[in-house]
């Protein structure tokens, strides 16, 4: 039986259709050049359609929150730029803890929907570090990265389970800033690292070594997907001692031979 | 040559009954010389590996040519293996083929103690080589623990936070215990020394003397047979010892190290320069220990939060499955031969092996309480498949809490039904059965 | 005939295979070395052994049905009563004197028990080293790095470790340290004091077999040990809510001085860590 939300949500869908045809004729409008540096100049305009069409039902259409999704007012840039470039917001349906999934907006359209949440604040809030991987230590980023990440997202950036049916992403299809963003913003259920407690130059550290793990260094041959003793043993078992049964299959006789 | 050796040892008349040594040539008759090639390999791998590796616990900066941990302090225990690692030639591929042999080498072991007992070859006069056995698959599972132990790494150094938790769990004692072993509150710095002596001189030098007295009892009592055409209990047959069983054996070996090189050079395994040096104050997750181990892993996850006090005194909850479990399991193990023969009421002496079918309430016994270790071996990878399988990892605990006791009960059941069938029917094997003939066993013709 | 003469080639085949890739090894180990061409080439040379040596066995070598008799694994009863009887006459000058005897044992004895009290010298009296930790009233909070913690460092929805000042090896005292919104958090009864400005302090060394408890779930509030599972309620004095974990995570009353650092009032009120046989907690 058709409810009022499934009806709302149909509503929601066409609008949001026709806000993305409509948003998405914006950056060709301004022609050659960088269009993001285009785009910002009419950011605040061009950001606002898309927010009214693609994000006011859940966070209301002056960010202020509704009972499907939090106040985004004061959030800061940082936030608002983790949660679009990689693709977690929009969502169609409330969701408790979004997964990254390829983004809905490219790069200028991000930047003017940013741009426009981040004017609805007070100047409060992150705003999108700027990481600079060229002055970052490997070394330093590793012993922070084991300090303050690896517990929940292992060692190699694979991820992990934690309660509550949740789980700390993998890290290997992140950016150097979203990597920084997350720490800054500490985006779900993820602890946030303010300046005081990690800065930049220490942020930018953890950011490159996140990017080392992206390609680690797999010396000893085929790294297994790095989950470490449990794909070990499963390979001794299978292949190992699969491999000698065989051939102890072949040297010996059965009964019956 | 010959007769240099027997002008001084007179080993002429020895040396022709042991060349003439019948061996019986079932396959599975070469699950342990499996695990004896395993360890041949861990010895010479391991030489090596000691000249390199330094058994110290002092910080020191390391140096070397992997780039991300260049001016990092760590131990020199840990540093040394990175060294091995990336700069001693040759260092990684015996260190991986060090590591690879020590997992084959228990897991040869395990499946060796199957073929022994499904097929009944434990029973008298074979009770004491199955206790030197069981007592080399516990040297072999402690001298695995503390060989991956020694690299001083973040993975390896929470599994010895556990054990020096398991060990203070001890009634009245524990707290002893602990400080004895490690030499004061964790982590004290005498541990890898103390491993390191341990996994290269003491273990190993009890492997080598049983596993000697083992090999010694197999060539005087000879080895058992299935009973087929031509064999009873009273003769042997299969091949001679030369040239035939020698150059299979020796083919074995050269085999073994085949496979262990492949795996050695191609499959990366304990790559310690990522997970990092140990901090007692940090962790990485997931966290597991080698597989051998997995199953006491498992327990200590699926052992609910229960611990018991009694006025001032607590036996804390690691007891049960870290202490009480394994002692349960080992003893049980060792108990086995003497159990089966009062159970059975056969104390006499058997050259002929049954065929697991023969014994479908032995083989029943076995399966099931091997499916109980298994389950719990998996049970320690519950965080590693919930995030592959998105599945909340605290219904996984609960899931396999359930299987822990329903499937070992389930394949207990299936294995008796089916072997007795087999045995009724006096089918040649185990696929020879229809499932109508399990069901409702029919005796057949012999 | 020739099916001998082809086992003879093979074989002649995977000796050569196995003689190159030795002298592979050789050379890729002057040249540097290279794990999986090392790895590639053992494989290949003594694999080419191990297929020669068991076709010769297999396919050239006499095989299969040799029997050999069984003794009687039992000495015949003339050998076992001989023994007997050799053991009674040369063993009788020890067996009539039991008093002499009973003394000797005795006396390895207490040198055997003697002997294993050097054991003792391998470790330091338990005593009361794990009842109490580095944490002392009035120190410092520190950083792992060894610097102080002060009442802004962190924001609200932060974790950091933390050490006693001086002690940032003390692996007993490892401290995780929150913060969270003072007006969502309610202290427990006569805790009221140890939570000054939302900032909220647990041992991080679990309860069950004492891993750091190091996951942080900044929504939930709740603290996960990656080991076994074990989940602590940070809302409510760090009680384990899941796991084989039995005891609250010990909290360390907290402080801020008038310099605006971070102070620890006392050490905990609990041995932290695992339990053990005389274990108040």
């Amino acid at each position: 039986m058709p409810g009022p939300r499934s009806v709302s949500i149909s509503a929601l869908l066409l609008v949001a259709v026709g806000a993305l045809v409509l948003g998405r004729a914006e950056p060709s409008l301004a022609g050659d050049g960088n269009p993001a540096l285009a785009a910002a100049a009419t950011a605040p305009e061009s950001g606002r359609l898309i927010f009214l069409g693609d994000c006011a039902f859940c966070h209301g259409s002056d960010a202020s929150g509704t009972n499907r999704g939090p106040s985004l007012q004061g959030v800061g840039a940082a936030d608002v730029d983790f949660y679009l470039s990689t693709g977690r917001m929009p969502v169609t349906e409330e969701v408790q803890d979004p997964q990254r999934k390829p983004p809905a907006y490219d790069g200028a359209e991000i930047a003017q929907i940013v741009s426009y949440v981040d004017s609805l604040g007070a100047g409060t809030g992150t705003p999108i570090p700027q990481v600079d991987l060229g002055t970052a230590s490997l070394t330093d980023g590793g012993k922070l990265y084991t300090e303050n990440c690896a517990s929940c997202h292992s060692s190699v950036a694979a991820g992990g389970a934690l309660t509550n049916g949740m789980y700390a992403p993998t890290l290997r299809p992140s950016t150097p800033t979203q990597i920084a963003e997350a720490i800054r913003v500490g985006p779900g259920t993820m602890p946030l690292f303010g300046t005081d407690a990690l800065s930049d130059e220490q942020v930018n550290s953890i950011a490159r070594y996140v990017v080392y793990l992206q390609h680690p260094e797999d010396r000893g041959g085929l790294g297994l997907s790095h989950i470490g003793p449990i794909t070990e043993g499963m390979i001794a078992f299978v292949v190992g001692l699969g491999a000698c049964l065989l051939i102890i299959r072949r040297i010996g006789t059965a009964v019956g031979d | 040559m010959a007769r240099w050796t027997d002008d001084r040892l007179g080993s002429s008349a020895f040396a022709e009954e042991a060349l003439n040594k019948v061996f019986p040539d079932h396959w599975s008759f070469m699950l342990g010389e499996i695990s004896l090639y395993c360890f041949v390999i861990l010895i010479l791998t391991g030489t090596f590996l000691t000249f390199f590796f330094d058994a110290s616990s002092r910080e020191i900066v390391y140096r070397g040519s992997y780039a991300p941990l260049n001016g990092a302090t760590v131990s020199e225990a840990y540093a040394s293996v990175v060294r091995i690692s990336f700069d001693v030639r040759a260092g990684l591929v015996m260190r991986q083929i060090h590591h690879w042999a020590a997992l084959l080498f228990i897991g040869a072991i395990v499946l060796h103690l199957c073929r022994i007992f499904f097929t009944g070859a434990f029973r008298r006069p074979r009770e004491l080589n199955w206790i030197i056995g069981v007592t080399l698959l516990i040297l072999a599972i402690f001298n695995g623990f503390t060989g991956y132990s020694l690299p001083d790494d973040l993975l390896s150094g929470t599994g010895l936070r556990i054990a020096y938790s398991i060990a203070l769990s001890v009634p009245l004692i524990g707290t002893w215990v602990a400080f004895l072993i490690f030499g004061g509150e964790f982590p004290a710095q005498q541990i890898i020394s103390r491993l390191f002596v341990i996994h290269i001189m003491l273990i190993p030098a009890l492997i080598i003397a049983l596993l000697g007295a083992h090999l010694a009892i197999l060539w005087r009592q000879k080895h058992t047979q299935f009973p087929e055409a031509g064999r009873t209990e009273s003769n042997v047959v299969g091949s001679k010892l030369w040239p035939t069983y020698a150059a299979k054996s020796v083919g074995l070996f050269c085999a073994i190290f085949a496979v262990l090189g492949a795996l050695g050079g191609l499959a990366q395994i304990n790559p310690i320069w990522l997970y990092g040096p140990f901090d007692p104050a940090y962790v990485a997750s997931p966290s597991q220990p080698d597989w051998f181990l997995g199953w006491v892993d498992g327990a200590l996850r699926l052992f609910p939060a229960w611990e018991f006090r009694t006025g001032s005194f607590m036996i804390p909850n690691p007891f049960f499955p870290g202490v009480l479990l394994p002692g349960i399991t080992f003893g049980l193990l060792y108990l086995w031969p003497f159990l089966e023969a009062r159970l059975t009421h056969d104390y006499g002496p058997h050259e002929l092996l049954d065929r697991p079918t023969d014994r479908p309430v032995r083989s029943a016994i076995g399966a099931g309480v091997l499916t109980f270790y298994i389950v719990l071996l998996f049970s320690a990878s519950n965080d590693v498949i919930a995030r592959m399988f998105q599945v909340p990892v605290l219904a996984m605990t609960v899931a396999f809490r359930i299987a822990l006791f329903v499937i070992p009960l389930l394949v207990a059941y299936v294995v008796y039904r089916w072997f007795k069938a087999v045995k009724v029917a006096g089918a040649e094997g185990v696929m020879e059965v229809s499932l109508a003939q399990v069901l409702h066993p029919v005796a057949g013709e012999k | 005939m020739t099916e001998k003469r082809t086992a003879t080639r093979l074989i002649a085949m995977s000796f050569t295979i196995s003689t190159l890739a030795s002298l592979g090894l050789l050379i890729t180990y002057i040249v540097g070395g290279q794990p999986q061409v090392e790895g590639t080439l053992i494989a290949l040379s003594l694999g080419g052994l191990a297929v020669g040596l068991i076709m010769w066995a297999h396919d050239l070598m006499p095989s299969g049905h040799f029997v050999e008799e069984r003794e009687p694994h039992q000495s015949t009863a003339a050998e076992r009563s001989s023994l007997t009887a050799e053991m009674d006459r040369s063993g009788d000058e020890i067996q009539r004197r039991t008093f002499l005897g009973r003394i000797l044992v005795g006396a390895l004895g207490v040198l055997g028990v003697a002997a294993l009290f050097p054991v003792r010298s391998l470790g330091t009296k338990p005593g009361r080293t794990l009842f109490h930790t580095s944490w002392t009233p009035g120190a410092r909070v520190v950083t792992g790095a060894g610097e102080p913690v002060t009442s802004t460092t962190l924001k609200v929805g932060s974790v950091l470790t933390v050490f006693p000042e001086g002690h940032t090896n003390a692996a007993d005292s490892q401290t995780i340290l929150l913060r969270v919104s003072a007006s969502e958090f309610t202290p427990l009864p006569g805790r009221e004091s140890w939570s000054p400005n939302g900032y909220l302090a647990y041992s991080k060394v679990c309860t069950h077999a004492g891993c750091p408890v190091a996951l942080y779930q900044a929504e939930a509030k709740e603290l996960f040990c990656p080991c076994h599972q074990s989940a602590f309620d940070v809302f409510d004095g760090a009680r384990p809510i899941a796991g084989p974990a039995t005891r609250p995570l010990p909290q360390l009353p907290l402080a801020i001085d008038s310099d605006g650092y971070l102070t620890a009032q006392r050490d905990f009120t609990q041995p932290v860590g695992p339990g053990f046989w005389n274990d108040p907690s």
